[in-house]
């Protein structure tokens, strides 16, 4: 190894120094302190955010393969929905709980039981309410919250037509529930209350989990189809007037 | 540190053969300190790299779109389990009236028929015309035994008997309570 003359006689630089104490005990602590320092630094400022960085890259990977699961299951499911039943299954539950005053499937429910039970209508009256449509309200109802409205109707009829009127207009759509019977015969006075639910707010999130309808849910609906309903009376009356229309000669 | 120059002094010999052996350690230490953070960093590099998150979240960006295509529908869904749920809780609690008239009318005997009702939601006030008592007896031991029975009525009162000279006819108002 050799020192220059400048560095012998005494310039003290940094290979001076060096030379003076490479094969000493200091020189080698102060490397392994220096080194530990190094390292603890490095640790610190790269190796720890980085840890941390792949643990929660990990972590969100888990969680996106947990996402992706869900939503192939949701695509899957819908590919596998029968739309005509879906539609169907729509509007059997809108017509039975619609989402607004239908004064005219009231009145048709009325009209629909009165001819099944042979009881005569006389006069009636509506609680009518608030006539402006909910649809352009934000308002969120509470689950299972009906709004509804009264209709007083009196009929003239022995108690078992009543009877058979109540189980008419009971297993009909809209639903609707007699309230009260109040009079004598020949003219009781029934008061039905007719429901509805305003549509909820969409809030559908696509990792939200799709189940079908539950078998109690599918046998209400079936159940509710059978139900005499706005749709069957329209096709009743379609029939009719179909039949009165076709020549006599 | 060194302090002379005088070589051939044996302890000098062997106490620099100990500071090499330690310095020798020193380095092996260090060497291996450095390449094990170094090591690490490279390591966590490459797995950063090569995490499947950009193929993931791709696809489940294509999924979420395929989904929306079926947004409506997936409206639909939601809404009918919002009105079956709305129906099925209903139907639980409706007060059926005709199951409870037919009650009645099934306790009626002989020519004895209703001539009055009146219902709310806790009790049903009935007024019975029969030209025989008997009837109107029976009439009253079957809501009787319905009460016994704990079934459709808790309570049954007769409010009224009455005779309608003219027409020979008894005429009794009993008041029911709902269960």
């Amino acid at each position: 190894m050799s020192i220059t003359k400048d560095t012998w006689i005494g310039k003290k630089g940094f290979r001076y120094w060096y030379y003076k104490f490479r094969d000493s005990e200091l020189y080698s602590i102060t490397t392994l302190f220096v080194a530990i320092v190094i390292c603890i630094v490095l640790s610190l400022y790269l190796i720890l955010p980085e840890l941390s960085n792949w643990f929660s890259i990990r972590k969100e990977v888990t969680a996106t393969r947990q996402r992706i699961a869900v939503l192939q299951q949701n695509v899957n499911f819908m590919n596998n929905l029968d739309k005509n039943i879906l539609n169907q299954q729509l509007l059997t539950s809108t017509q039975a709980l619609p989402s607004e005053k239908d004064f005219g499937t009231m009145l048709n429910a009325i009209s629909n039981a009165s001819a099944n039970s042979g009881v005569s209508l006389n006069d009636y009256s509506f609680q009518v309410g608030n006539i402006a449509s909910s649809s352009g309200k934000t308002t969120i109802a509470a689950p299972n919250q009906l709004s509804s409205i009264q209709v007083i109707v009196v009929v003239d009829g022995s108690l078992d037509k009543i009877r058979k009127f109540i189980h008419a207009l009971e297993n009909s759509s809209p639903l609707a529930e007699v309230a009260m019977i109040n009079g004598s015969a020949p003219n009781t006075s029934v008061t039905i209350q007719f429901y509805q639910k305003p549509f909820p707010v969409g809030n559908f999130s696509p990792f939200t989990p799709l189940t079908p309808l539950s078998n109690n849910k599918v046998t209400l609906l079936q159940t509710l189809s059978q139900w005499q309903g706005p749709s069957t009376i329209r096709n009743e009356t379609r029939s009719t007037s179909s039949g009165s229309a076709t020549p006599l000669f | 540190m060194n302090e002379g120059i005088n070589l051939l002094e044996p302890n000098k010999k062997s106490s620099s053969v100990v500071i090499l052996k330690h310095l020798q350690t020193t380095r092996i230490i260090v060497v291996s300190l450095l390449f094990l953070v170094s090591a690490f960093s490279v390591i966590l590099f490459i797995l950063v790299a090569i995490s499947p998150l950009p193929t993931l979240k791709n696809q489940e960006q294509s999924l979420e779109l395929n989904l929306l295509q079926s947004k409506n529908d997936i409206a639909k869904l939601a809404l009918i389990n919002d009105r079956t749920d709305g129906i099925s809780h209903f139907l639980a609690k409706r007060q059926m009236l005709d199951q409870t008239l037919g009650v009645i009318e099934s306790k009626l005997s002989g020519n004895s028929v209703v001539s009055a009702i009146q219902t709310n939601s806790s009790s049903i006030v009935v007024t019975v015309d029969s030209n025989s008592l008997q009837d109107l007896d029976n009439f009253i031991n079957g809501l009787i035994v319905l009460v016994q029975q704990k079934k459709d009525f808790s309570q049954v009162t007769l409010v009224d008997l009455a005779n309608n000279q003219s027409t020979n006819e008894y005429e009794i108002t009993v008041k029911l309570n709902a269960l």
